[in-house]
């Protein structure tokens, strides 16, 4: 069974490859063809629902949101501008989450008031996010997304995880705001009652994390988690909830600002988020019956490669 | 797309009991705080507020989405005439978003509204749907912040709503 899904996660990653390297062809074709025979224009959509698609199934696999792969990997590599797939990216994470987040809330892995401050926060830095995404030249902002990708990497190489991290004493700030709640590990049964600390740190990051979400469209599960589970002491299955709960506030709030300058075109927007959806779907199926731990590394590889790309973009290569 | 929701929460159930083995970090045998004797007003299920929060947010995906899902198809097989052709889309995706608006004539903010009747624009309805539900959310859960008491939750929870409709609005003008 293992070595059945290893084969097959080793060919999405071969067919993701293949198709990365063939949609600038692609696409390219697809543009030259329009100009001669405008029937050709459904290429490149049908190209990008299968790219997301896969995109899908690999961040389940991987552990990370669809926006972050999305962005590098489309900006990077298909002919479509940096304001339109920073846009549909955060459409991507959104619809995720919005899907999500109502089981989340129900079976209280998601905590509304532990997302409802730092949500605050993240959305109003998003929105200034992407006011300075949409105001910085565009090359700045592709090299500024080689380098937030490399950094991703980085942090997915070195953060560890603590299931129920250590908090001896809530701070006066996460008392004051009565943040806790009772949570029962299924491995031990064990009721954990936790609560956080280092609340305003935390508060801090936040600020940088929605700056980051807003100005790349990137989604930030992959810093919200360490945020919340390492810094603040969340316990790693509320704070994955209420990570991916969290993006329905952060996205949204920049999604309206790109909404509102015109960087929502439907064509790429709804192949790549029902593209997404249903690649999520196929990489839950794969996860319930096993993760290949390869596939976290092939990630991390996947998006390396990308980030390299934005950045020899960003400087016209 | 609650279907979505309840196939990850069983992943993460799954993750949960069989940890893949590059992630697996055993739990404290004793954890320091799992023996506290929990508060009187925690509790392992979900808050009044949270299942109000879920049950919006859940209505308002599914017509966001069902209106993608009926919206895109009339759309790109031409049963509705869109404001702009999707050959002249296409052609014009590299451009930058200000300069895409000049080529292709697109209206930009809420000027979709406007050309209802095309078929590009008759997919804004589902994507501002799936934008604008949070903020219905929050509106729904702050009576029953107030009913509770929580009256900073309350404030908090408008704050986030003003934020939203502030975003919404189209007065964050930006571009390049």
């Amino acid at each position: 069974m293992k070595a059945q899904l290893k084969s097959a996660s080793g060919l999405l990653l071969g067919l993701l490859l293949a198709l990365l390297l063939a949609a600038p062809a692609c696409a390219a074709s697809g543009e030259a063809a329009a100009s001669a025979d405008p029937s050709r224009w459904w290429v490149c959509p049908l190209i990008l629902f299968v790219v997301t698609f896969v995109i899908g199934i690999l961040a389940v696999l991987g552990g990370v949101g669809g926006g972050v792969l999305f962005v590098p990997i489309v900006s990077g590599f298909f002919p479509i501008h940096l304001d339109f797939v920073r846009a549909s990216g955060l459409l991507v994470a959104l619809s995720g989450a919005l899907a999500a987040g109502p089981g989340l809330l129900r079976a209280n892995l998601a905590s509304l008031r532990l997302a409802i401050p730092v949500g605050l926060i993240a959305s109003l830095c998003a929105i200034a996010g992407a006011m300075m995404g949409l105001a910085l030249p565009t090359q700045v902002i592709q090299i500024c997304l080689g380098a937030t990708i490399l950094g991703i990497c980085a942090v997915m190489l070195v953060a560890r995880k603590s299931e129920v991290p250590v908090v001896p004493r809530a701070d006066g700030l996460s008392a004051l705001l009565a943040i806790h709640g009772l949570y029962r590990e299924p491995s031990s049964g064990r009721i954990v009652d936790w609560k956080i600390h280092r609340t305003p740190l935390g508060l801090c990051l936040f600020v940088v994390i929605g700056i980051l979400a807003g100005m790349f469209g990137l989604g930030a599960g992959w810093a919200n988690v360490p945020a919340l589970n390492l810094v603040m002491g969340v316990p790693l299955k509320i704070s994955v909830g209420t990570s991916k709960f969290l993006l329905s506030i952060t996205d949204t709030s920049a999604a309206w600002v790109y909404l509102n300058n015109g960087c929502v075109i439907p064509l790429i927007v709804v192949p790549s988020v029902v593209g997404v959806m249903l690649g999520s779907l196929v990489g839950v199926r794969i996860l319930k019956s096993a993760k290949p731990a390869f596939i976290r590394w092939a990630v991390i590889g996947i998006l390396a490669f990308a980030g390299l790309r934005a950045i020899a973009k960003g400087f016209g290569f | 797309m609650p279907f979505l929701g309840s196939e990850l929460l069983a992943a993460i159930r799954t993750r949960n009991e069989n940890p893949p083995q590059d992630q697996a970090i055993p739990s404290p045998a004793v954890s320091p705080i799992a023996d506290a004797e929990p508060e009187v007003h925690a509790s392992l299920e979900s808050t009044p507020e949270q299942i109000r929060y879920a049950s919006a947010l859940e209505k308002g995906t599914r017509l966001g989405l069902l209106c993608l899902f009926i919206t895109f198809p009339l759309y790109i097989l031409g049963v509705i005439e869109p404001q702009t052709p999707i050959e002249k889309v296409h052609e014009s995706l590299s451009l930058q978003a200000h300069e895409y608006q000049a080529q292709t004539g697109s209206e930009r903010g809420w000027g979709w509204l406007r050309m209802l009747r095309r078929g590009d624009c008759l997919n804004f309805i589902g994507i501002v749907i799936l934008a604008g539900v949070t903020a219905v959310c929050y509106i729904a859960v702050v009576p029953l912040m107030f009913q509770r008491g929580d009256r900073i939750y309350a404030v908090l929870a408008l704050l986030q709503v003003v934020v939203l409709i502030f975003a919404a609005s189209g007065v964050l003008a930006g571009g390049h």
